[in-house]
């Protein structure tokens, strides 16, 4: 483990010297709100209905889908983009000379990205409770928290895969692009299943971002008890280990693949 | 204890081939030019405790895919590799706890952060941890001699502080075997002689590190190796001592500048294969010439002043990597020639 905290230690001190950036993405995050609460404000009559089962009010309902958007954002695209940067650089030929294992290096090197989209998705939810009408649970924020966690774990697998396609042909394809857009339009990230047509509304409940964003609105939004949101949870734990043991399963052999077809760096 | 145990490095019958190009839709359609191309060969090499062992070819050779199998991020096709006694095929793991590598690419450093984060970073890795680590990272960023500016980015570090940086990342656990890809690469004239200084009397001959050197300078590998193997195109043609391999490059090149008026009487003198003169410049001309040895090099001078030429130098020519290839003779014309205008 403390290889873990090694890499992610050294890779979010080169991150954090980047102070423009990381003020622009901050501010970019606060900009972001503004036309969401002005929309969702118009549109809230129309959509207080569906929503009703995860949140009484629609701009609420768009920022906890916004959050969940940030997760499987860096679940899909991080890895892949990191092993492709490494490898042109060196640096992961190198880190892979030590004696440490490749899901330290992953999980290091992917640690700083979580913890950035966490402070941005708090700064988003301290604007909407700002802003918004209705209130958000802030002592169930523990259990949003592991919710997000288990749902960058489902997606974790996706990014697994295409880095294991960087790692074996030099490009992602289209999977993590393909993981994001699905999700958003399946995922009820902006809308809920139920104002889907009805050939797209069974797809929606075999997304991990379906059960993930119901369970996390219900529990942030509507202060639903644990016990309420647990089928959710159940599938959600599900999706987590599948995605992981698949992920992981594709990442060791492409890794395999490089050392043996010479992949692993660039020449 | 058997020969391969003695030993630093053993490599039985490596043999290595990449394919030419690795885009995706090429090799799904099976087009010949992404076909596999040798880039080793049956290599076989053994290298000995507690010396410096040059791997000298040309770029292309195959020096640096050598290296990445010894330091097991890639695979061979065939053949076996026992590095420090432990089999690197079988148990990479290990034989990673025994070596480090200094990559020729600076850009493998993380250019944010400090020499001592990117020092530290690797210490954790191999398992240093609390007061013993922070020891050994300052113990390698003194040993290098950036105990000074170890607070400072790497990125504001000049070429030869971030080569010594890479060095000091793998000397933080002081491994047995150390393995060197063309250190003084990118540095100048005289950073590199520091540096070649450096690896033999402090890393070799004060640490007592086994050390691998991948370099394409003969100059390099006269000054610091005790052995070295030739690569050429993936093979192995030859593998010796220094010693030996400048022997068979054909006795001692010096280079003599004489009065260009003397021309004839020095090159009647000399009576030797005059390979090269240069066009008369200040009255002076230069004379290329090939002596049995250097043991022979007081007499010829001798001879030359009391014929009256008037001598201004005198001096060796270094071996280049193209008189060590035609020494061999076993490497292609082609590529000794290329070398020779290299």
């Amino acid at each position: 483990m403390h290889r873990w905290f090694a890499v992610a230690r050294a890779y979010s001190l080169g991150m954090l010297t980047y102070r423009t950036r990381t003020l622009v993405s901050v501010v970019s995050v606060l900009l972001a709100v503004v036309p969401v609460y002005f929309i969702a404000g118009a549109l809230q009559p129309l959509a207080a209905k569906a929503i009703a089962s995860e949140s009484s009010e629609y701009f609420t309902y768009l920022i906890v889908g916004s959050v969940a958007s940030f997760v499987i954002a860096e679940a899909v695209s991080a890895i892949p983009s990191l092993v492709n940067g490494y490898i042109t650089s060196g640096t992961l030929e190198q880190l892979l000379t030590t004696p440490m294992r490749w899901p330290s290096l992953i999980g290091g090197l992917s640690t700083y990205g979580f913890g950035w989209v966490a402070v941005r998705a708090l700064v988003l939810l301290v604007t909407a409770w700002i802003w918004a009408t209705s209130t958000i649970a802030w002592p169930r924020l523990l259990e949003f928290t592991a919710i997000m966690a288990l749902l960058g774990a489902a997606y974790l697998g996706v990014g697994l895969v295409a880095g294991a396609l960087v790692l074996a042909v030099r490009s992602p394809l289209f999977i993590p692009q393909a993981a994001g857009t699905l999700s958003a339009l399946l995922g009820t990230v902006y809308f809920p299943s139920s104002v889907l047509p009805p050939a797209f509304a069974p797809l929606s409940s075999w997304v991990p971002m379906t059960p993930a964003l119901r369970a996390a609105r219900q529990i942030l939004l509507l202060d639903q008890p644990l016990i309420a949101v647990l089928p959710d949870l159940f599938k959600l734990v599900a999706w987590a280990a599948l995605s992981l043991v698949v992920g992981g399963g594709c990442f060791h052999l492409a890794l395999q693949h490089a050392r043996r077809s010479g992949t692993l760096t660039q020449y | 204890m058997t020969a391969s145990e003695r030993a630093a490095i053993t490599l039985s019958g490596v043999t290595k081939s990449f394919r030419a190009d690795r885009g995706l839709w090429r090799r799904l359609r099976a087009d010949p030019a992404t076909a596999p191309r040798a880039v080793l060969d049956d290599v076989s090499l053994s290298v000995p405790r507690g010396e410096i062992f040059g791997l000298v070819g040309a770029n292309g050779a195959g020096k640096t895919t050598l290296l990445k199998i010894l330091s097991t991020v890639l695979l061979p096709d065939r053949g076996s590799v026992i590095v420090d006694g432990v089999d690197a095929l079988a148990d990479p793991a290990r034989v990673r706890t025994r070596m480090a590598v200094v990559p020729a690419d600076e850009r493998a450093l993380f250019w944010r952060i400090s020499a001592t984060e990117n020092v530290r970073l690797f210490a954790s890795l191999y398992g240093l941890t609390g007061s013993a680590r922070d020891a050994a990272v300052a113990d390698a960023l003194a040993l290098v001699g950036l105990g000074d500016v170890g607070r400072q980015q790497v990125g504001s570090f000049s070429s030869g502080m971030r080569q010594r940086t890479l060095i000091a990342r793998a000397l933080v656990t002081r491994p047995p075997i150390l393995i060197l890809d063309e250190p003084t690469r990118s540095l100048d004239p005289v950073t590199a002689r520091e540096l070649r200084r450096f690896i033999r009397d402090v890393l070799c001959h004060e640490l007592g590190a086994t050390i691998l050197l991948a370099t394409h300078s003969t100059e390099e590998a006269m000054q610091l190796c005790d052995r070295a193997a030739l690569l050429v195109r993936g093979r192995v043609v030859a593998s010796d001592t220094l010693a030996r391999l400048h022997a068979g490059a054909g006795g001692a090149r010096v280079r003599v500048r004489v009065d260009a008026a003397h021309e004839a009487r020095a090159r009647a003198l000399l009576h030797m294969s005059v390979d090269v003169i240069s066009a008369p410049l200040e009255g002076m001309v230069t004379l290329i010439a090939t002596l049995p040895d250097m043991q022979h090099a007081p007499v010829v001078v001798e001879a030359l002043v009391r014929a009256g030429v008037r001598v201004a130098e005198f001096a060796p020519v270094p071996v280049t990597l193209a008189d060590l290839l035609e020494s061999v003779g076993s490497a292609p014309a082609s590529a000794r020639e290329a070398l020779r205008h290299a």
